[in-house]
């Protein structure tokens, strides 16, 4: 039997508390070390492209025409013949040439306002129309883009309705009735 | 003896420590990783469990959100827009580490992209680019990409007059990355549809064709290739009819575009390996 002397209990602890210290301190360094290790998140793939053609034929004016005097500085202005005093009567007066644009409308009338309202409101509802046609879900990455921004486009109209921005409204419901042709095809 | 057992087993625990928080960051280590290669479901899962230990929860939220929103993208459920912005709003900044910071960045970003919100997400694209880190291009590139991608949707969605300055700047910003990266094609289409966005056509048509043609010399399966299809797609849909349109008023706009899409399709075939 082995008589244990007054210190060896000390010894005892003490070396359990050193073996415990240094294990603490290899955990805490392999925890250091550990979140440098991560990954990092790459960027995700961009968006496919969103080419919006401009519409052939648009709903509205892109904006109210200068006042009276004022001269265009965007659209070229072809000088009038002078006027005649004494017409031919047996000749008809001149058909406009063709794909030549009608001259912009004033948005100043309320009976033009309410028209103009009428026909974005006519573009919308063919938008919708069109995009009701197509599923979603079977289109191309691409082709959904052109899809949700076809929606997003009438959203904004709406909105624009809301605030009697008929203007762009107008350009809005043009771009998203041309987008929404386009997928229906 | 038995005064020995609790403190052996106090060191059992004290070593097994570091393997559990290994074991720990192991699951939002690979919960990166999957996002990185896409497995979408595995990178939701895996950082929905590291989201429920303390230490991790907020690095691994960005993971969350950033998985979330591009399950977001391939299936439309807008469900994941919703769990995404919940992720993002419990992420406390103070407790990220700086690329974990622009990691979250990026994806608010992309969120705002999603919310349709596309001003906001182009000022937080802007701020992502600059801290891209020097040297990796491929980041650059996508980074730029979505920027570019933000403030074109923010420009298509402007009344006149504001279209075109938010294409300007679409314009500068990209000329400053072609300038800095010769080589992007990327760079290359933004600097043509924002010219075509600030109306200047010829120049659209220009930078259309040279980004093509050094489009032909990049490896096959490289976004290079679908650069391509992109500028093609934006030549064919937008610069030559709106070229053919703006001609000068004794031209036939119809003439003008037969013989511009014509022209096109004579480059490609000339520049085609």
């Amino acid at each position: 039997m082995t008589v244990r002397g007054p210190g060896a209990g000390v010894q005892g602890s003490f070396a359990v508390l050193v073996l415990l210290f240094a294990t603490v301190g290899c955990g805490a360094r392999a925890e250091v070390r550990t979140p440098t290790d991560v990954p990092m998140l790459v960027p995700a793939p961009p968006p496919d492209r969103l080419i919006v053609p401009v519409p052939e034929r648009p709903t509205l004016p892109d904006q109210e025409p200068p006042a009276a005097g004022t001269p265009s500085t965007s659209t070229p202005v072809r000088p009038q013949p002078p006027a005649r005093s004494n017409p031919p009567a047996s000749t008809p007066p001149p058909a406009p040439p063709a794909g030549v644009a009608a001259p912009p409308a004033v948005l100043s009338t309320t009976a033009n306002t309410a028209d103009f309202e009428r026909r974005i409101r006519e573009q919308l509802r063919r938008a919708e129309a069109d995009l009701a046609q197509v599923n979603r879900q079977v289109l191309s990455s691409n082709a959904k883009a052109q899809y949700d921004a076809a929606r997003g486009f009438i959203r904004q109209c709406e909105d624009a309705l809301k605030v009697r921005n008929l203007v762009f409204a107008g350009q809005l419901a043009d771009k998203a009735a041309t987008m929404a042709e386009l997928l229906r095809r | 003896m038995i005064r020995v057992a609790p403190a052996v087993a106090l060191i059992g625990l004290v070593l097994a420590a570091p393997q559990v928080a290994f074991a720990q960051s192991d699951v939002l280590a690979r919960a990166r990783a999957a996002y990185n290669t896409m497995r979408l479901d595995e990178a939701v899962t895996l950082a929905t469990e590291a989201r429920a230990i303390e230490r991790l929860a907020h690095s691994a939220s960005v993971v969350f959100a950033r998985a979330s929103l591009e399950r977001y993208r391939r299936t439309g459920d807008v469900a994941d827009v919703a769990m995404a912005r919940q992720a993002l709003l419990a992420v406390d900044v103070t407790r990220l580490t700086p690329r974990e910071s622009d990691e979250l960045r990026l994806a608010t970003a992309e969120l705002l992209f999603a919310d349709e919100q596309f001003g906001a997400a182009t000022e937080l694209f802007e701020s992502a680019l600059a801290v891209v880190p020097e040297g990796d291009t491929s980041a650059r590139e996508r980074v730029f990409d979505w920027w570019a991608s933000a403030l074109d949707r923010h420009a298509q969605l402007a009344p006149e007059g504001e279209r075109e300055r938010r294409y300007a700047r679409l314009l500068a910003g990209a000329e400053r990355e072609a300038a800095r990266t010769p080589a992007s094609i990327v760079a290359v289409y933004w600097v043509a549809a924002a010219c075509r966005g600030v109306g200047d056509l010829d120049r659209a048509w220009a930078v259309a064709v040279a980004g093509w043609i050094q489009a032909v010399r990049v490896a096959p399966g490289s976004p290079g290739v679908t650069m391509q299809t992109d500028l093609d797609s934006l030549m064919r849909t937008a610069i030559i009819p709106e070229r053919a349109r703006a001609a000068a008023a004794p031209s036939d706009p119809e003439a003008v575009r037969v013989a511009l899409a014509a022209e096109w399709e004579s480059i490609k075939k000339r520049w085609t390996r």
